[in-house]
Order: structure tokens, then C-alpha cells, then sequence
């Protein structure tokens, strides 16, 4: 999308809800809104983001599985000696290795998979303010064809504190 | 319920953080304090390595001694992280926000230390070496035996191990930010790469709230296989009087979750003393938390009853001569009116009384006491059932645990504390977006004249 | 399914006034159709039939042994872990201080009527069960003392079960209490006779209610107990303790779990129907569903982890008794039916309900509470009849794994008796108690509301000391 992006910061959080309404009201609804704190998503208004989490346990799952039946089988095939009177494939204690191996595949695979959804990690923060961790809300637009005067104009009618523009060229 | 304090973002961070930016001499200190123990903790060590493990009291036939019961101790401490933070979250209780981290924390300190143990019990630490993927003997074809539970057990605790520091890690990103955010030099750029550049929008915090979600959901599992596990490698032995029971997984892990639990709350009433976190960790906290307990316990004692009946329930001479050893012999009579006491009969009386649940000097000190209770309980298992292990009285043993023995136990309590303590250090130890969450959620309803407190819930 | 705010959240709440509350629930509660009575008709015939069976086994087999009553056993142990565990579902969440169980309550609290069923199912079942003496038993008779404690076990099965079954009741009428009061008011003839006597002349001051809630405290503490207590001596008395050598001790507390999976299967199941007969789409929604079908998901895992526990450590062992044990129970005569039961009680419930689409559903949790529900009727057939069919009580070790025994048509008519007289029971209950709680929705309403948070429409829940 062409334009440069645009970032009001505003100390409370009405005023933000405000700007985020006016600019649903001038056709942009794509805005970000970066907060301190878990706000539940919709509070401003925004679009709701999406995302694939569900599908990665699944897959890590799967995986550790099947490299836990993998490692349990081959390595008692390959050292066939009976212990216990138990059979060299002993099904129970393959279960509980293969399923330590399924839960620890779902879990890194869900740690990654949230980093990844996340769109983290990210070298350079982009627009914005440490403000923002004490509470002030900033809203991140990018301005339809580059025309920054006019939602600098909407931020600051409904009082922002601060606007910043993303330099030329980031 | 008493009057609740509302706190700005700023106010949240100026308070939790600061034992982290604005780190008090005292806290210093006590960490040298700690430290002294966890070094002797490390010579003790250094001396068993040295000597062998004769230094040891470990008297045929019981091999297994104080060591390889606070190992199961510290396992079990560690079952409170999950339990609380798991289950809380995913039943969404407003009282879960302070204890969570410092819940997870403690399991992360905990387990590390316990898995410590076995390698104190070997004596020869390095030659783990053999039984790691890297030593196996693949010329030869030699593989482990996964038929044992010794096998399984360090499966199970290296998953639990990894899932839970990385579900800390995950969930203290935003964290991360704000010390980014508040910090300079050094410290901002360690903090900035840790925080992987995050900014705080809809998107990033939707997924760690669902992460949350998700990965109590996930690692709730584990926490009950670790435990269960543990039991096991007592449970399946045939040969052992007193621990071939089916009872013992889900016996071990309730017996987890009392102590941990227990755990939990004492760190909580230090932690709130230490740095005076009365408008964070409230008394409606504790009230929320011996409640819990309250049910954890008597589910806990419902087990131990059903075990120790069963104990009676064959009639057969070689369990009935265990039971007359745990219950009348010396020392272990003893231990066991004590352990009796400390872990049922004193604290859940006590806790039935609302004016007892929101004492915090109370509800520390009960809480120590169940954890006495629990050790003992564990040495109650383990050390008789193993003096009559052989049928025949001849072979019959004693057993007393040795200095070094006793070093090693009070150096593991320095060293988890310890553990705890630099993570207090670096990080706070109350989630910030937890506690600000908690804040946007936090209103009333008026019903009547009385204002209600009440709190909006996401689906 | 259907969504009432943005972003997929769920917000609907009942909106009604008091009186409306009192008013629909109270009509439907007194208002019965000619359907209604030929489904009471129909109940009463298959129990009649169930009473038929049992005459028939009673001539043919008369009370001599304990052997040929192994099904009835199996349906007295459904009838606990079914009907009797129900009212747990009303009582766990008031504790927490949940809101979403306040529509439900007394549906799973009506089901306690079925103990009556359960006392007339016990008499037959004490008669034949065999004395303590010369085996084990959970009551450490002649361990202590010689013939002591007294009566062992019949006595104390006996009076156990008649304090479960009164607890339940007086936890019923205490909840009810209050609405008994409004359905005084509002009725004639007979009923406003009896809802007069039953309400004890309540009128809802500030005392009534302290004492109605710390009433429903106690009663629903004790109920707990006294139902574990019941989990526990059904699975020792009429199970493990007649099959000689056996030791599991894991077996009370699997079968008290599984009496929380069953009452939650049975609560939703109930639910959904009454919800459909009454008409009462506004008060129960998807969020009863929703919340039983986590619980029953989280149930169902538990379900398997206790098997497993018991399971690896008799496979693990590998002595003769624990390999006869395995092949009594698991392995032997019953494994289709075990088979069954592993999928129907876990395996199906985990598949379908890891799904969070059909968990926040009402069709799905109700078709997975079916298959729950089989799966249990299933698993008592398989404890108790195996049990059962040891013949020498007093014997050291199993000596023998005995062969399956197929149900006999009195067998399956008992059986079919049994879950048609709960039924019968509960159907005729639902007629004069209030089936949804008034007074606990009432104080629903009070207690939550739609709220806005900035944008976002939320729903607020307040939780009162």
C-alpha cells in the first residue's frame, strides 16, 4: 500500500477510542492500536486479527509422535534383549515416552507458532513510543496516498499528545 | 470483600518493578545469606565426588535415602506452578493475576534443583554422560532400555522442564517491554533483545492471551504425567513392600499439588512482605488461595486414606510388619504423628475461618507447615518401606542420613530460594499485563444499594 | 449456534422480569400434557418390566449366591454414578461462585429422587452378598477385633446409602424452598397445599436467606463426602473385595471420577431435553453447554489417566494374580466390551470435544454425553458382572479367571427397569419441583449484565462475599 505511516499518541484512552472512531468515519479502518495493557480485542473498534495458532500444537503433535515411536521402536529393535519378562516392542512404556515426545513437540511448536503469529521477533520497533508502556494509547495509521496532514489534523482534534510520522523511506 | 484499590499503569510499574530497577542493599544480602548454604550445598558435593558415596548414610538394603526423597519433595513443590496457573487461568479466576508467575517460577527453580538430586545420589555425576544420546554406545548397537521408568522419569521431567521456562519466557515478553521502555545502557539493550521488538498491538496481545490459554491447556498434561511418573518408578516395582499400589500416581500428584500449592502461597507471603505488594497480592488472594486448599487437601487426605487402608486391606504379613514399622517404631512413629498433624489436622481446621485465610502470618505459616508434612510423608514412603524390603528379618536394615546428606537437603532450599530471588532480580515476578489487565477488567455492578465487585469477561 | 455481539463473543443474557421468571418456569411445572402422560406410561411400563426380570431371576435363581446378580449390581452402581452423582454438577460451581450453572441446578439436583430406586435395588443385593467373614473387606472385619466392627459390610452399605439418598433429598427441598414459596402463591387446589407445607412459611428476610445459603453449604459439603464414601464401598463391596487377591486401589477414586464424567453427561443430556420440552431456550444456552462440556472434556482425560495409572502398574508387575487380574477385568472375557468403553469414555469424548467449535455447542456436548453414558453403562457391566462371577470368595488367590457371563433376558429386563424407573422418577419429579431454580436465576440476573467495554460489548459478572 502506498503512503507512509502515522502514529497519534494520546494520553487517555477515550480520546483514543474517539480518533479510532473518526478514523473508521474517513474509510480507514486498518489502523493499529498499540497499548500497555490487554485490552480485549475490539475495544477500539479495530479489525479483528487473524491467525492460524490452532493449527501448530496440532502439527507439533503429530510430530513428536512420531518421532517418539520412531526412537522407542528402532531403538528396542535394534537392542533386542528381554528385560522383565516384557516383549521388545512393550507397547505401555512406548505410550508414555511417545506421549512426553507429542506433548513437548505441541508445546514448542505452539511457543513458535505464537512468536511467529505474533510477527515476532522484529528488528526495529517502527513507529513508536516508550510512552506506551505507562498507560498511553497510540494509534498507528497508514495515510490514504500519503495525505499525513489530514489524519495529523484528526489526532490532534481528539487531543493527542504527541503525532509521529514514520521517516521517508523506513 | 474489602475495598479494592484501582492503580494506574504507571503506578503498576513504578511498584512491581522495582525490585528490579530500584534493587534495596537488604535484598543483596540475603542473597549472600542464601548463597553461604547453596556453597556448602556445592563442597558437600565436591566432597561426596571425592570420597564416594560412602559418604552417605545409605546402609544395605536401603539404597535410596534423604536425597532421593527430596528429590520427589522438590518435584512435587515444582506441580504448583502448572497447577495454579493452569488451571486458574482456564477457569478464568480474577485472583489467579499475582500468583501465576511466581507460581511458574517456582516450578522452573524447583524441578531444576530436583533434578540435581540423582545426580548427588550417583556420586560419579559425570558418567550421566552414557546415559545422554551423545554417549550411547552406537558401535555396539547399545541402546537405553525404555522398558524402565528410570528412563521414563528423566523424559518426563526434561519435557516439563523445557515447556514450563519456556512458557514463562513467552508469557514475559510484554514485561520485557516495559523494562525496555525504563531501562538504559546494558540493561535496555539485553532487555530490547528479549523482548524481540515488541510494540503492544491487538494482534501481539491476542496471542499471548490465547498462549496463555493454549499452553495451560498443554502443559497441564505434562504436569500430570511428571508426577505420576515419578510415583512409578516406585509403583511398578514388585519387589518393594508398601509401593506396589495402583493408587500411587494420582496419589503422588494430588500429594504434589497440596505441598506445591502450600509452596506457593509462602513465597507469596514473602514476597508481599519483602517488597510491600499489600495492593497486589491482597488479602482476598489468600483467602481465594487457602480455599483451594482447603479442597486440594481434603482430596489429598481421601487418597492417603485409601492407600493406607489398602495397606491392611490384604492382611498379608510382610505389609502388615511395614505398617507396624511406620506407625509405632521409633523414629517413624514420630514422623508420622507429625507429618499427620502438620499435613491435615492443623492447617485445614484452621483454614475453615475466614479471619485465618486472609492472615498472611497465618496462612505462611501453616503453609510451612504442610510442607514439613509432606516431606515427612514422602520419607515415610520411601525409607521404611525400603528397611523391609527383603522378606527375611536378617536382612533387614537401618538407615541415617549422614551430614553431608543433611548439607545437600538445607543447600537445595538455599539454591531454589536462590533461583527464585535472581529471577526477582531480572524480571518481575507479578506479570505486569496480568496486574493491568486485572485493572481494565475490575468494575461493579450496583445491585441495590451496595455496589458489587464484578469483572467483564471475554468468551 | 448463535453469536449476540462482534467478534465472536458471546453476550446474550436472559432478559426477563422476576415475574416472568416465575411465571413460565411455574407454568410449565404445573402444566401437564396428555404427551406427558404417555411418556410416564411408557416409563412405568419398561419398569414394570425391569420388576418383571427380577421376579423372574428371583425364581430361577433365588438369594442363595451373590453369582447371578451381577447385572442388577452393575445397574445399581449406574443408578450412583449416574443419577446420584448429578446434583454434584449443582453443587461444585456454587462453591466457585459460577453463574453459569444457576438455570441448571436443579435439574441435576432433582435427579437425587432416583435414590429411592437405588435403596429398592440395594435390599436384593444385600441379601445375596456374601458375609465378610474369611475374606477382605474395606471394613477391617476381624482385623482389629474378632467379628468386629458389627454388621460388616451389609449394615454399613445400608446406612450409607440411606443417609446419601436422604442428604440428597434434604439438599433438593433446601434449594427449593424459595420456590416453593413463589409456587405457593401462585397455585391452587393441592399443590398450593403442599408447595405451603413444603416452603416451611418462607418468606425470603435477610435471616431466611444467611441461613438457606449456609443450609445449602453444609448439605452440599456433606452430599460430596458422602456420595465419594458411596463410590468408594459400591466398588469395594460389590467389586474388588469378591474377587480374592485382588488389590487396586485406584479402583474407588477411578469410579468417583467417573461419577463426575457420568453427572455431567447426565446434567447436559437432561438439559437438552428439558430445554426442548419446556421450552426454555432463553434461560439454558450455549453457555451451560459450553461450560459442562469443558469440564466433561477435562473429566474425560482424567478418566483415562486413572485407568492408565492402575493399568501400568499390573502390567508392569507381571505376577500370576496381577496377569489373572488383567485378563478378569480387561483382557479376558470382557475386552470388547473394555474396548468399548475406552472409546466411548474417552477416546470419542477427546476427539470430538478438543474441538472448541462443537464444545460451544448445544447438539454437541448433548451426542457426546450419549456416548459418555453408554460408555459408563458399559464399564459397570464389565467391573460388576466380572466381579460377580468369582465363585470361591474366601480363597487366598483368583484361582481361576472365571468365563464372561452373557446377561439372561431377566438380566436385561432388570437392567432396562433400572435406567427406565430413574427416569420414571425424575419424570414425574420435574412435574412438582420448580425444574429451573427461580430463585437462583433471579439473582443471575442481578448479578450480570451487558456492558460496553470502550467499543465492545461485554458481559460483567459480579462475585458477592
Amino acid at each position: 500500500m502506498a503512503g507512509r505511516s502515522i502514529m497519534g499518541l494520546f494520553k487517555e484512552v477515550d480520546d483514543a477510542v474517539e480518533a479510532a472512531d473518526k478514523l473508521k468515519e474517513n474509510g480507514m479502518d486498518d489502523f493499529e492500536v498499540l497499548t500497555g495493557s490487554p485490552y480485549p480485542e475490539g475495544a477500539f473498534g479495530e479489525k479483528v486479527a487473524n491467525h492460524r495458532l490452532y493449527v501448530w500444537p496440532l502439527v507439533g503433535a503429530a510430530l513428536g509422535f512420531s518421532i517418539a515411536i520412531l526412537v522407542t521402536a528402532g531403538t528396542q529393535l535394534a537392542y533386542p534383549i528381554v528385560t522383565g519378562s516384557k516383549p521388545i516392542l512393550a507397547l505401555p512404556p512406548m505410550f508414555i515416552i511417545a506421549y512426553e515426545g507429542t506433548m513437548l513437540g505441541a508445546i514448542l511448536s505452539t511457543i513458535i507458532g505464537v512468536i511467529f503469529e505474533s510477527r515476532l521477533p522484529r528488528a526495529k520497533l517502527g513507529l513508536y513510543d516508550p510512552r506506551i508502556t505507562e498507560g498511553y494509547i497510540g494509534l498507528v495509521v497508514v495515510a490514504p496516498d500519503g495525505d499525513t496532514d489530514r489524519v495529523d489534523a484528526l489526532f490532534k482534534a481528539a487531543n493527542a499528545t504527541d503525532v509521529k510520522l514514520e521517516p521517508v523511506g523506513a | 470483600m474489602q475495598q479494592r484499590p484501582t492503580l494506574t499503569e504507571i503506578e503498576i510499574n513504578r511498584d512491581l518493578l522495582r525490585p528490579t530497577l530500584d534493587t534495596p542493599m537488604w535484598f543483596y544480602g540475603l542473597m549472600a545469606f542464601l548463597s553461604i548454604f547453596a556453597a556448602a550445598a556445592i563442597g558437600a558435593f565436591a566432597w561426596a565426588i571425592n570420597h564416594g558415596t560412602g559418604v552417605y548414610g545409605l546402609n544395605r538394603p536401603v539404597m535410596w535415602g534423604f536425597l532421593l526423597v527430596n528429590f520427589v519433595f522438590w518435584v512435587g513443590i515444582s506441580h504448583a506452578g502448572v497447577m495454579l496457573s493452569a488451571i486458574l487461568r482456564l477457569a478464568n479466576a480474577e485472583w489467579r493475576r499475582p500468583a501465576t508467575r511466581a507460581a511458574e517460577v517456582l516450578t522452573v527453580f524447583a524441578l531444576g534443583t530436583a533434578a540435581m538430586h540423582p545426580l548427588f545420589h550417583l556420586g560419579r555425576p559425570w558418567r550421566l554422560y552414557w546415559s545422554m544420546p551423545p554417549g550411547y554406545d552406537f558401535g555396539r548397537g547399545i541402546w537405553p532400555d525404555i522398558r524402565s521408568p528410570f528412563v521414563w522419569d528423566p523424559t518426563a521431567i526434561s519435557t516439563y522442564l523445557t515447556s514450563t521456562a519456556l512458557f514463562v519466557g513467552l508469557l514475559l515478553i510484554p514485561d520485557l517491554a516495559v523494562l525496555r521502555d525504563h531501562s538504559s545502557g546494558m540493561r535496555q539493550r539485553m532487555y530490547s533483545a528479549m523482548s524481540l521488538g515488541w510494540r503492544g498491538n491487538t494482534r501481539q496481545w491476542k496471542l499471548q492471551i490465547i498462549a496463555g490459554f493454549l499452553l495451560s491447556a498443554l502443559i497441564l498434561p505434562v504436569f500430570v504425567s511428571v508426577h505420576s511418573i515419578v510415583s512409578w518408578d516406585f509403583a511398578v516395582q514388585i519387589a518393594v513392600e508398601g509401593w506396589n499400589a495402583t493408587i500411587f500416581a494420582p496419589y503422588f500428584v494430588i500429594g504434589a499439588v497440596h505441598s506445591g500449592v502450600a509452596g506457593v502461597i509462602s513465597i507469596l507471603a514473602l514476597l508481599r512482605w519483602m517488597f510491600k505488594w499489600e495492593n497486589y497480592i491482597r488479602d482476598d488472594h489468600f483467602d481465594a488461595l487457602a480455599r483451594l486448599m482447603i479442597v486440594v487437601a481434603v482430596a489429598w487426605f481421601y487418597f492417603f486414606i485409601i492407600e493406607f487402608m489398602m495397606g491392611f486391606y490384604p492382611n498379608e504379613e510382610p505389609e502388615l510388619s511395614l505398617r507396624n514399622l511406620q506407625l509405632t517404631q521409633w523414629p517413624f512413629n514420630a514422623a508420622f504423628i507429625v507429618f499427620a498433624l502438620t499435613s491435615f489436622f492443623i492447617p485445614v481446621p484452621l483454614w475453615l475461618f475466614r479471619k485465618v485465610r486472609r492472615n498472611v502470618a497465618l496462612m505462611f505459616w501453616t503453609c510451612v507447615l504442610v510442607n514439613i508434612g509432606m516431606w515427612l510423608e514422602r520419607f515415610l514412603i520411601i525409607i521404611p518401606s525400603l528397611m523391609r524390603k527383603q522378606v527375611l528379618t536378617f536382612n533387614w536394615g537401618s538407615y541415617n542420613p549422614s551430614p553431608i546428606e543433611l548439607i545437600l537437603v538445607g543447600g537445595s532450599f538455599a539454591m531454589v530460594f536462590l533461583g527464585v530471588l535472581t529471577f526477582v532480580k531480572f524480571f518481575p515476578i507479578i506479570p505486569l499485563a496480568d496486574a493491568k489487565e486485572g485493572e481494565i477488567m475490575a468494575t461493579e455492578i450496583r445491585v441495590g444499594k451496595v455496589m458489587v465487585p464484578a469483572a467483564y469477561r471475554e468468551e | 449456534m448463535h453469536n449476540g455481539g462482534p467478534h465472536g463473543h458471546h453476550v446474550d443474557l436472559l432478559v426477563r422480569t422476576p415475574e416472568q421468571v416465575n411465571e413460565e418456569v411455574l407454568s410449565w411445572t404445573t402444566r401437564t400434557s396428555s404427551k406427558y402422560w404417555l411418556l410416564v406410561l411408557a416409563l412405568a411400563g419398561v419398569t414394570v418390566l425391569g420388576v418383571i426380570g427380577f421376579i423372574m431371576k428371583a425364581s430361577d435363581d433365588g438369594f442363595d449366591s451373590h453369582m447371578p446378580w451381577g447385572y442388577l449390581a452393575a445397574g445399581l452402581a449406574f443408578i450412583l454414578t449416574t443419577s446420584l452423582s448429578a446434583p454434584l454438577i449443582a453443587l461444585a460451581p456454587r462453591f466457585a461462585k459460577a453463574h453459569w450453572t444457576r438455570p441448571i441446578s436443579r435439574i441435576a439436583e432433582i435427579w437425587s429422587v432416583a435414590g429411592l430406586l437405588a435403596l429398592l435395588i440395594l435390599i436384593p443385593l444385600l441379601v445375596t452378598l456374601p458375609s465378610a467373614e474369611g475374606r477382605n473387606t474395606m471394613w477391617f472385619y476381624d482385623k482389629v477385633a474378632e467379628d468386629w466392627p458389627v454388621g460388616a459390610p451389609h449394615l454399613y452399605i445400608a446406612l450409607g446409602l440411606i443417609f446419601l439418598v436422604i442428604n440428597g433429598f434434604g439438599l433438593l427441598w433446601a434449594s427449593a424452598i424459595p420456590d416453593f414459596a413463589a409456587a405457593r402463591e401462585r397455585t391452587t387446589g393441592w399443590r398450593k397445599v403442599w408447595y405451603t407445607r413444603l416452603s416451611l412459611g418462607w418468606v425470603g428476610t435477610k435471616r431466611q436467606w444467611r441461613g438457606l445459603r449456609a443450609g445449602l453449604g453444609v448439605l452440599g459439603a456433606f452430599y460430596f463426602m458422602m456420595l465419594v464414601f458411596a463410590h468408594t464401598y459400591v466398588s469395594f463391596d460389590f467389586g474388588q473385595s469378591l474377587v480374592p487377591g485382588m488389590r487396586d486401589s485406584i479402583m474407588p477414586t477411578w469410579q468417583a471420577l467417573g461419577g463426575i464424567q457420568s453427572a455431567l453427561a447426565t446434567v447436559i443430556v437432561t438439559a437438552f431435553v428439558i430445554r426442548a420440552a419446556g421450552g426454555f431456550k432463553d434461560y439454558i444456552n450455549v453457555n451451560q453447554f459450553w461450560s459442562m462440556a469443558k469440564l466433561m472434556l477435562a473429566s474425560s482425560l482424567l478418566w483415562m489417566y486413572f485407568w492408565w495409572s492402575g493399568f501400568i502398574v499390573l502390567w508392569y508387575g507381571k505376577t500370576p494374580l496381577q496377569q489373572d487380574l488383567l485378563q478378569l477385568m480387561w483382557f479376558g472375557p470382557y475386552k470388547t466390551i473394555f474396548i468399548m468403553t475406552l472409546l466411548l469414555s474417552f477416546a470419542v469424548p477427546l476427539l470430538l470435544l478438543m474441538w472448541n467449535g462443537l464444545r460451544k455447542s448445544i447438539w454437541g456436548p448433548a451426542l457426546v454425553s450419549l456416548f459418555i453414558l453408554s460408555g459408563a453403562f458399559l464399564d459397570k457391566i464389565r467391573i460388576y458382572v466380572s466381579s460377580y462371577s468369582v465363585e470361591n470368595v474366601t480363597a487366598h488367590v483368583l484361582e481361576t479367571v472365571p468365563e464372561g457371563v452373557t446377561p439372561d433376558s431377566s438380566d436385561i429386563m432388570m437392567l432396562m427397569g433400572v435406567v427406565s424407573g430413574a427416569i420414571l422418577l425424575f419424570t414425574l419429579a420435574v412435574k412438582f419441583i420448580p425444574v429451573i431454580s427461580m430463585w437462583e436465576v433471579r439473582e443471575g440476573m442481578l448479578l450480570q449484565e451487558i456492558r460496553p467495554l470502550k467499543r465492545l460489548p461485554l458481559k460483567v459478572l459480579a462475585k458477592p462475599e
